[in-house]
């Protein structure tokens, strides 16, 4: 969305020296947004398949034969987090981008992406480990 | 900045018994060096016909020249001198736990597509620590170094190699 404001501002810019940069941000802005678009959909994977998990479907049952003290629930924090995480990460590397040099935008986003990759690593082992 | 006329001040008081010459010298005097000085000390550009190329004058600008490297607090240096050194070993804690991470998805073109994304976020992890560092060195100017540190922090916290720590796999 500011991707798509910053370059219609480039286009409405008389000089001509200005649309490079913006080209080559949209660029790095998109392919950014698809590898964020891909951590989104395997966070969204984690999110639906892991509740299911065996050891969360027997509540129901150990309620019924009064062991409720058996009863699991899945690490809902965890998993909503690493769902939230490519979203923020994306629009807060957007925002630090804009108006840099393109090698200090491709910097950014890389680290944006490499910041989603390392903590989406780290909360899957937490959810894996409990 | 020294002042260039230390006697010049207390001369002006005995104007009283001075001449009327002695008074336009030290008018003259007074002028030359008010914004003389420099011109006095310096012997033509390039474009003088006498000109011979020597070492650069001195220049009194120093303090507000915005690309020089600027002089860092002691506590500041030794903080990014730890963030760096925390980064540099998180960075080896996620190379060292990358095995558990180095999955594949099968044979199909879908799951190499897959494979090749994953793989692409396990480097990116194994490097975020580093990467981190360097951006906030490069994005946050050296003035700020009370925030550059509180974003390194941010970055030590966020990227430690947790994984190694609680012992989970991917």
């Amino acid at each position: 969305m500011s991707a798509a404001r910053s370059g219609a501002t480039a286009s409405s810019d008389p000089r001509p020296a200005r649309r490079g940069p913006r080209v080559g941000f949209v660029l790095i802005a998109a392919l950014a947004g698809l590898l964020a678009a891909y951590d989104l959909s395997e966070a969204v994977t984690n999110l639906v398949l892991v509740p299911q998990d065996v050891r969360y479907q027997n509540n129901a049952f150990f309620d019924e034969v009064g062991v409720g003290s058996l009863a699991a629930s899945p690490p809902w924090a965890a998993l909503w987090a690493n769902v939230l995480l490519p979203p923020v990460a994306y629009v807060v590397a957007l925002l630090v981008a804009r108006r840099r040099t393109l090698g200090r935008v491709a910097l950014v986003f890389a680290t944006g992406l490499a910041a989603v990759a390392a903590a989406s690593l780290s909360l899957t082992a937490y959810v894996l480990s409990i | 900045m020294t002042d260039p006329r230390p006697s010049g001040s207390a001369g002006r008081h005995d104007h009283a018994d001075a001449t009327a010459s002695e008074q336009i010298d030290r008018d003259v005097d007074l002028d030359l060096d008010d914004d003389g000085a420099d011109d006095a000390l310096s012997w033509g550009d390039e474009s003088d016909a006498s000109h011979v190329e020597g070492p650069a004058a001195a220049t009194h600008d120093d303090e507000i020249d915005p690309d020089a490297p600027q002089v860092m607090s002691s506590a500041s240096l030794v903080g990014h001198g730890v963030l760096g050194g925390v980064a540099l070993l998180s960075s080896v804690g996620w190379i060292v736990s990358r095995d558990q991470f180095l999955v594949a998805f099968g044979g199909g073109l879908v799951e190499h597509v897959q494979t090749t994304l994953w793989l692409t976020g396990v480097f990116l992890a194994l490097v975020a620590p580093l990467l981190w560092f360097v951006a906030v060195i490069l994005l946050v100017p050296s003035q700020r170094s009370g925030r550059r540190l509180l974003v390194m922090a941010v970055g030590a916290v966020l990227l430690a190699p947790w994984p190694l720590v609680i012992g989970g796999g991917a």
